[in-house]
């Protein structure tokens, strides 16, 4: 079980760290203002977005046939699993037909979410992902901290050790240039000698059987057409139904995700090279069901943008792992604990709910609402007054009778003037840790009331 | 036209000034104005912390303390936001959605609803405003910053017509303070930090008062100015608006 | 079987109909100099871009652009060039000392800066990838104003792959520090010619 906030607390014991990551993560929100604010039209863009990805959703099953159809035609293989492990023995199963032992993988939230590294490692299999982000993060051995940028959380120090120590380069006080030329060389080895690659998908275009794949650093491209195997891996939701579509979601991604207005390689596969394979396995993995729960099915129109997350005042001061799931940040927050509750239960309550989030959503998912109405889910489903105990609120009762307020305001008035008896114990506690409580006056406003209008 | 004043039960604990700052503003306007005696809460600190179903008796009570006035006003965005985006768990009577619709933050009200922006208010300060999220994106009082389209702002309306005020410009205008009700103890250590953060906004810009439509914002960073020694004051928007040239 | 059980699941648990909203593509029009602004968000992607009057003086500039590479390759409509010698079973190891390659582009995109090709005529898709610096040819009269006018131009079913190309590769995974060339192109420019 993930206790956010306890992870929260550790992230912020240095304070210097949390000033920089947050300035790094605000740094890329005001990227992203600044590039939709440069044409004509974004928050029709947003809009027009959600409503394509809610007509989608109403007509997922029919979309998503069409797309098994049309990838067929074009001589793709296409592959069903409703979860994560038979989406793991899938991807193996086509490996060992190949005696495929070493992959190249460009980034899929999708296969973190599977577990894929570790399952294919578990078969002796050699898993090299290739975006530099994912690459700093797996020679770490740690999982992304966000969904775009997955080494956010490191100093350029920690790389330069992490690369003498693994790619033998010189100690070069982080030169960003130096390392990022070594991790090309390093890579460019890896792809050329991989027997397989591994991609995710950003879009797949019912109409045509398209998989649409978006890289800065061409790593996706590199090892795809370096190899003779090609397995994407989509979650059922990235379906958009045809080529028109592509242009409103290509155009939000790349400005919400970083503020560039497009990627530098927006990648169409449609079918396989000559001589070569090209497999889409279609995951469920939960996804249906969270199709089903109508106040979270929003959810699934996310496009992996990553821009709640920058935007969002709690992530950039917490850092994506005190989250503990593969999602992080606000969309992490509504999308995990459809996966599972009692692990993520305290992800909704991770935001002050300024709703920050919902207004960068590319595709308006109400994020700071649907966080909303899993608290009520969470403390519903779980022992109640075990809950109650780990939130620190008990006060239902006394709001709801008059007399009891009135009462309790007088023992506050009259009783070292500190404060109203409803702040239990532990929340003064942790109130004053750092902070004053508020000082007590000598009358209510109601009081006043009463002595000077009545 | 009667209006019923809804004090948050904070601000009637803990800041009594702002309770009379919003009805002497109101009654200056040449309102009828009352105080039902008899309200607690909007139910929000229930509500969001998950009890949303143990808050309908309050809702419940809300209404009926409520219903019987042409507007609603209070001096919260919070407490309204709440009233008109979450009291659709109960049953949505003729009484219900009279208080949903004409319930209105202080600010709104003086501007959309009596159409004024002069209140011969005089406060001689460097101010900076804090855009309370629950006023800024959940009642739309201004354009966020990560919305793409005209800008606006009630509340900068509003002071910039206070005379001898000068409000500075931040660098970060709209970003969260990290109140969030429960959020300030359960996840105080990222609470606390974002206060300082905003704290230290306003410091480096030479404010001397900070100033916002909620007064719960301004309870948070209060604390955190005191505990520190601080050289910045607080002040509910109608404390300013409602301060005249001695 | 599991095909089956997801899309029951799906049809089971799916929201109500909602129909499909039409695009207006005149919404995002704006008149703008297409050129200008192609180059403009090309040099924002880290591009180069290279005037040329014509077809020809296009070509005499690619010409000089490779002559002090080693390893070159054009693909370009009126400019067959190349010391690596292309044909269908050239593998991706043998592209690997590819220095330069030039090949043309279909179409410009001027609200970001993005050149289509496609696999057509392409012996290997991994040329534009591998070479350490990419040329592409662009006629200038071959510019759309947006990605809405770009999608209504090509045809997915026209190629087994294509790819808008906007730059060279880049990454700012270290500390958010721009590093240009990454696991792919060096540096990409774009020769825009006009007829």
């Amino acid at each position: 079980m993930i206790n956010h906030a306890e992870a929260a607390e550790k992230f912020n014991r240095d304070e210097e760290h949390v000033n920089w990551h947050d300035k790094s993560l605000w740094l890329v929100r005001q990227k992203r203002d600044a590039a939709a604010a440069h044409f004509k039209g974004w928050e029709e863009l947003r809009n027009l977005a959600s409503e394509i990805k809610t007509h989608t959703l109403s007509k997922l099953d029919q979309y998503l046939i069409e797309f098994e159809e049309q990838a067929i035609k074009n001589g793709a293989k296409v592959h069903w699993a409703e979860n994560a492990d038979e989406h793991n023995k899938i991807v193996f199963e086509i490996l060992s037909k190949h005696g495929a032992e070493k992959i190249v993988k460009s980034k899929s939230m999708l296969t973190e979410e599977c577990g894929l590294n570790h399952y294919l490692e578990g078969k002796g299999i050699e898993v090299v992902d290739t975006d530099l982000g994912e690459r700093i993060v797996q020679l770490a051995k740690e999982p992304p901290s966000h969904i775009v940028m997955p080494a956010i959380h490191k100093k350029r120090k920690e790389i330069d050790e992490l690369f003498h120590q693994h790619l033998k380069t010189e100690l070069s006080g982080g030169d960003e240039v130096y390392l990022a030329r070594a991790a090309r060389e390093h890579l460019r080895q890896k792809f050329l000698n991989a027997d397989a690659a591994l991609t995710g998908a950003n879009f797949a275009v019912a109409e045509s059987g398209t998989i649409v794949v978006c890289t800065n650093e061409g790593n996706a491209d590199m090892g795809v057409h370096s190899t003779k195997l090609h397995i994407a891996s989509m979650g059922i939701e990235k379906i958009i139904p045809r080529k028109e579509h592509l242009a409103i979601f290509l155009r939000l991604l790349a400005r919400s995700a970083t503020g560039q207005s497009i990627t530098s390689y927006t990648s169409h596969y449609r079918s396989p090279k000559p001589g070569g394979e090209f497999h889409i396995i279609i995951v469920d993995n939960g996804r249906t069901t969270q199709l089903g729960r109508t106040e979270f099915r929003n959810s699934l129109k996310c496009i992996r943008c990553g821009a709640c997350m920058n935007t969002c005042p709690v992530y950039r001061r917490s850092g994506g792992h005190s989250y503990g799931s593969t999602i992080p940040g606000p969309i992490g927050s509504i999308l995990s604990p459809g996966i599972n509750l009692n692990d993520y239960n305290s992800l909704p309550f991770a935001s002050s709910l300024c709703g920050s989030c919902s207004d960068v959503c590319p595709v308006k998912i109400d994020i700071h609402t649907e966080l909303y109405k899993w608290r009520q889910v969470i403390t519903k489903d779980l022992n109640k007054n075990k809950f109650k105990k780990i939130i620190m609120l008990d006060s239902g009762f006394i709001f709801s009778h008059p007399l009891l307020f009135k009462l309790s305001g007088r023992v506050v008035n009259s009783s070292l003037k500190i404060m109203p008896e409803f702040l239990k114990n532990n929340m003064i506690k942790a109130w004053t840790r750092k902070r004053e409580l508020p000082r007590a006056p000598e009358y209510s406003f109601q009081q006043w009331y009463k002595k000077n209008r009545e | 036209m009667l209006v019923g004043l809804f004090i948050p039960c904070y601000v009637n604990q803990f800041y009594p000034q702002v309770g009379i700052a919003t009805l002497q503003l109101l009654e200056k306007q040449g309102l009828k104005v009352e105080y039902p005696v008899n309200q607690t809460c909007c139910g929000q600190p229930m509500a969001n912390s998950g009890f949303e179903k143990d808050a309908i008796k309050t809702y419940k009570l809300f209404v009926k303390n409520f219903n019987r006035y042409d507007y609603i006003v209070a001096p919260s965005g919070s407490c309204v936001y709440h009233v008109k985006k979450h009291f659709d768990i109960i049953e949505q009577t003729e009484e219900v959605k009279k208080v949903r619709s004409s319930i209105f933050e202080i600010s709104e009200f003086l501007l959309k609803v009596l159409d004024k922006d002069e209140f011969n208010s005089y406060f001689p300060y460097k101010v900076g405003l804090h855009q309370s999220c629950h006023g800024l994106r959940g009642l739309n009082l201004g354009k966020p910053s990560e919305i793409i389209d005209e800008s606006f702002s009630i509340t900068k309306k509003l002071l910039s017509n206070v005379k001898g005020i000068e409000l500075v410009q931040l660098d970060r205008e709209d970003e969260c303070c990290g109140f969030g009700g429960t959020f300030a103890v359960t996840e105080e250590a990222v609470s606390v930090k974002m206060g300082i953060d905003r704290i230290n906004d306003h410091l480096n810009h030479k404010a001397e008062v900070i100033t916002a439509t909620d007064m719960s914002c301004l309870m948070h960073l209060d604390g955190i100015i005191r505990r520190r020694n601080l050289q910045i004051k607080i002040k509910h928007i109608t404390e300013i608006l409602n301060s005249m040239e001695k | 079987m599991s095909k089956e059980n997801i899309l029951n699941k799906i049809r089971r648990n799916k929201p109500s109909l909602k129909e499909i909203l039409g695009i207006n593509e005149n919404n995002f029009c704006e008149k703008i100099n297409l050129a200008e602004a192609f180059t403009k968000n090309s040099e924002a992607a880290g591009g180069k871009v290279i005037f040329a009057s014509g077809m020809s003086e296009a070509v005499s500039i690619v010409k000089s652009l490779l002559k002090d590479f080693e390893h070159a390759i054009s693909l370009a409509d009126k400019f067959d060039f190349g010391t690596i010698a292309l044909d269908e079973e050239i593998s991706a190891k043998a592209l690997e000392k590819l220095e330069a390659a030039v090949l043309t582009g279909q179409f410009g995109v001027a609200e970001n800066g993005a050149v289509w090709i496609t696999d057509y005529g392409l012996p290997h898709r991994i040329i534009p990838f591998i070479t350490q610096h990419l040329y592409l040819i662009l006629n200038e009269k071959e510019i759309v104003e947006n990605m809405h006018e770009a999608y209504d131009r090509l045809s997915l079913n026209d190629f087994g792959y294509g790819v808008f190309i906007s730059g060279p590769s880049k990454t700012a995974d270290i500390e958010q520090s721009l590093v240009i060339g990454a696991q792919g192109p060096l540096s990409m420019t774009v020769i825009l010619f006009r007829e």
